[in-house]
């Protein structure tokens, strides 16, 4: 760890600081190791003016400043090539990645789509895709992030109480556990502060100010960015996106960690070659080149060890274009999303749907999947009704019971937007070689390499099975809540959730990585963002899942390539509002 | 853009389009759409496309989308009392969008939606419209985006699904009246108006306190 520094050899890489990488940069900073962090996006330094609450000014997918595209908003966003072309893809450039647009949901995943699970309902999970790891064996990595964030119970909001009711009068238990068990409804474990002070109890604006309130103020702007409490230091605002919360961390580390080193972030910088020398059959990662967007320039650096955490789509493009090995045809492939779907309903009182934090809610079903409470402004509300597949057989202007709505039935269904109600289906889907990653032939290269092709073409019997009984128990919910009527999205391929791309695994023959999140045919490179998820998680939202990993992947790192021992087992975590933190914030002006 | 790349009606000359469509680079699904066009024998009729056209077309599918009380909604059979996607100021937005995606996409998509709106109803005049879409019925307006929405050729499903969906979101959104100089609204948006939204806040009186008084959640409920 000591010997380089100084030498142009960096002791490590981080590709990407979104929800995966800024935990790796954390980590190892605060272990005193010289990191470097790539990010192509823009670093948002000052939140509060660069941000609105306007969807439009945010998320437009062509225009918005969350989107997958250059920092300069009048230029297109970057190619893709979808197969289906009506896929829907939500995908941020910047430091914080998809966690800036997030709600912030943190749930650990089913314990069944782990190594060593033998529970009765075993053969509902996709058991030919399993972690190599156990559950119990990531516990300890949960618990580390769930501090370090920290991940919190979620208060209620008017919704809230409309779905737990719902939830209760379908017969559901609640589940007082992190760990999810049995079907059962429970407050989401959200990445996000409680509200504090006057947060959430005024609708005056200067109520909105830190310190009179601290954490979540209930604005119901999760989606558009989270810049509350208005004045608050960036490490205290209420959703933990890796931009308030590991990044600052990492930009600080030698401030509250003794012996801790500041990270280097560098934005605006898209990597384009991930360098690496072959002696015999093996590969070994040694660096990074990449290009500044502003002005064209190209660099490249040396490093003991590459983190690969560009993102699902992102990575197997870089690690296709960089000519790294991939000798079973598992790069890319094998994307999981939840297969995702919408049921919304009317109901005959207020819900306040646009109020509150994004979701706090859900209900879940191990074996099949869980739903998600889910609230969010006119905009993306309007915009989701009318992405459903359009049906063969419908005619002229009536809205199908299930799929696109549009028009005047349109206007009915939003016409008392806080009466709304929506839950978001999250199938535990299989993992299927057919879907993924690869390098577009279709569209021509853009000035990073050839583009991304993504594929959802192909569903298992169970994934879809699996999904109906969830879409059934969403309208059953909603309607012992009290709807008058409910409506099925019925979405084409709706990526938020994007995993299992660069896939870790059991088996050598059908995973990219292994166990401890290296690369099976390169050495010291490794991959730590919901890529190297080795599964769907059985339905849970998969930041959370990521970010453990991510942490044991760092331990891993630190130990084989720098000598220094496991922490997980034997310290305490910092949080990211540890009062050290926010003067070190304040100090370095962030 | 540049003068040289127009013809002397305004619209974009054929070779511009395509340049600038593959040299630009048009970046998502909609990106091989004026090579459809061209595909289709209309690439002449695209890069014919006057601002008028493209205007009429795309009014006539925000309505189609949002119906409200302008002439676009009146003229295909369904309209409200209220303002609606074109009032919203969607047309322009919705175009203005396009043109970021890639240069000769509204083009393309203006003279697609006209030759299929013709395709449908090939005897129906354009009532005071420069493109046919915009004077079709609802119903047929419904057949026209329908058909598209599920042809086998990727690109037209995109503007029969992906197209409409956005010009939904302009029309619920703030886009007609933010202004991208000070960051700040000209006025209350449509979509507010016709969603009985309380518009955007920094803090809301919603707090309902913690389910069962539960402030956190427990460790250990996970036995092998």
């Amino acid at each position: 760890m000591g010997e380089e520094r100084g030498a142009p050899v960096r002791d490590v890489i981080v590709i990407g600081a979104g929800g995966g990488g800024a935990v790796v940069a954390k980590e190892l900073a605060e272990r005193g190791l010289d990191v470097l962090v790539l990010e192509a996006g823009p670093r948002f330094a000052r939140p509060e003016r660069e941000w609105s609450h306007f969807s439009q000014d945010a998320v437009n997918p062509v225009t918005g400043y969350f989107r997958w595209g250059p920092a300069d908003r009048s230029k297109s966003p970057y190619a893709r090539e979808l197969n289906p072309p009506t896929m829907l893809v939500l995908q941020v450039a910047g430091v914080g990645g998809s966690t800036l647009h997030y709600s912030g949901i943190s749930p650990r995943a089913m314990p069944g789509v782990f190594q060593g699970y033998h529970g009765h309902d075993r053969s509902n999970y996709d058991t030919g895709h399993l972690f190599p790891l156990s559950y119990r064996e990531l516990i300890p990595y949960y618990e580390w992030v769930e501090e370090t964030l920290p991940v919190q119970t979620a208060p209620m909001g008017t919704k809230e109480q409309v779905f737990f009711e719902g939830a209760r009068r379908l017969g559901l238990p609640l589940n007082r556990f992190k760990d999810v068990t049995r079907p059962s409804f429970r407050p989401q474990e959200n990445a996000m502060l409680q509200p504090g002070g006057m947060a959430g109890r005024s609708n005056k604006r200067r109520d909105a100010h830190f310190p009179r309130a601290h954490g979540c103020t209930f604005c119901g702007h999760c989606f558009e960015g989270c810049f509350e409490p208005l004045g608050a230091p960036r490490n205290l605002k209420a959703k933990r996106s890796t931009d308030n919360s590991y990044i600052p961390m990492a930009l600080t580390a030698d401030i509250w960690r003794r012996g801790g080193r500041a990270a280097t972030l560098l934005t605006d910088a898209f990597a384009e070659q991930i360098e690496f020398s072959t002696a015999g059959s093996t590969a070994t990662a040694s660096g990074v080149s990449w290009i500044m967007g502003a002005t064209g320039e190209r660099f490249s650096e040396e490093a003991r060890a590459v983190v690969l955490a560009a993102g699902s789509i992102e990575g197997p493009r870089l690690w296709l274009n960089s000519g790294l090995p991939n000798p079973n045809g598992w790069v890319g492939r094998g994307l999981t999303n939840h297969f995702v779907d919408v049921v919304a309903a009317l109901m005959p009182f207020e819900t306040g749907f646009t109020k509150g934090p994004a979701s706090g809610g859900r209900a879940d079903f191990p074996g099949y999947g869980s739903l998600d409470l889910a609230g969010v402004s006119p905009a993306p509300a309007a915009e989701l009704s009318a992405v459903g597949l359009v049906s063969q057989d419908a005619s002229g202007g009536k809205s199908p019971p299930s799929g696109r709505v549009i028009g005047r039935p349109l206007e009915h269904f939003l016409a008392h937007i806080d009466r709304l109600m929506s839950v978001a289906i999250l199938t535990g889907d299989d993992v299927d070689q057919r879907n993924g990653v690869s390098l577009s032939t279709g569209l021509p290269p853009d000035a990073h390499g050839r583009v991304p092709r993504i594929d959802v073409v192909a569903r298992t019997r169970r994934s879809i099975r699996h999904r109906q009984f969830l879409i059934r128990e969403a309208t059953r919910l909603l309607e012992r809540a009290g709807a008058v009527e409910t409506h099925r999205l019925n979405s084409p391929p709706y990526l938020a959730h994007i995993h299992s791309t660069l896939r870790m695994g059991q088996r050598a023959s059908d995973s990219v990585l292994d166990r401890s999140g290296e690369a099976r045919w390169v050495r010291r490179l490794f991959v730590a963002d919901n890529s190297a998820l080795a599964n769907a998680l059985g339905g849970p939202n998969p930041t959370l899942t990521t970010q453990a990993l991510a942490t044991r992947t760092a331990e891993g790192i630190f130990h084989k390539y720098f000598g220094g021992a496991p922490w997980v087992a034997h310290e305490h975590p910092t949080a990211s509002t540890d009062h050290h933190v926010t003067a070190a914030v304040r100090q370095r002006r962030l | 853009m540049g003068s040289g790349t127009h013809d002397d009606q305004g619209g974009l000359s054929r070779r511009a389009i395509l340049a600038r469509a593959g040299l630009l680079g048009a970046a998502g699904a909609l990106a091989p759409l004026p090579r459809v066009a061209d595909r289709l024998g209309l690439l002449g009729v695209a890069s014919a496309s006057t601002d008028a056209v493209v205007r009429d077309a795309l009014g006539g599918l925000v309505a189609y989308v949002v119906p409200g009380n302008d002439r676009y909604s009146r003229a295909q059979g369904v309209s409200t009392t209220r303002p609606g996607g074109v009032a919203a100021g969607a047309v322009d937005t919705l175009r203005s969008t396009l043109d970021i995606e890639g240069p000769g996409l509204a083009e393309a998509a203006a003279a697609i939606l006209g030759a299929s709106a013709r395709e449908v109803a090939s005897s129906v005049g354009i009532r005071g419209f420069a493109s046919p879409f915009a004077a079709l019925s609802y119903s047929r307006k419904d057949q026209v985006v329908r058909t598209l929405a599920l042809s086998h050729d990727a690109t037209l499903r995109v503007l029969g699904s992906t197209v409409p969906a956005l010009a939904v979101f302009l029309s619920y959104s703030e886009a007609g009246v933010l202004d991208p100089r000070t960051g700040r609204l000209r006025g209350v948006p449509v979509g507010w108006r016709l969603t009985d939204y309380s518009g955007v806040a920094d803090i809301r009186n919603d707090f309902r306190g913690y389910y069962g008084g539960h402030r956190s959640a427990l460790r250990g409920g996970y036995s092998e």
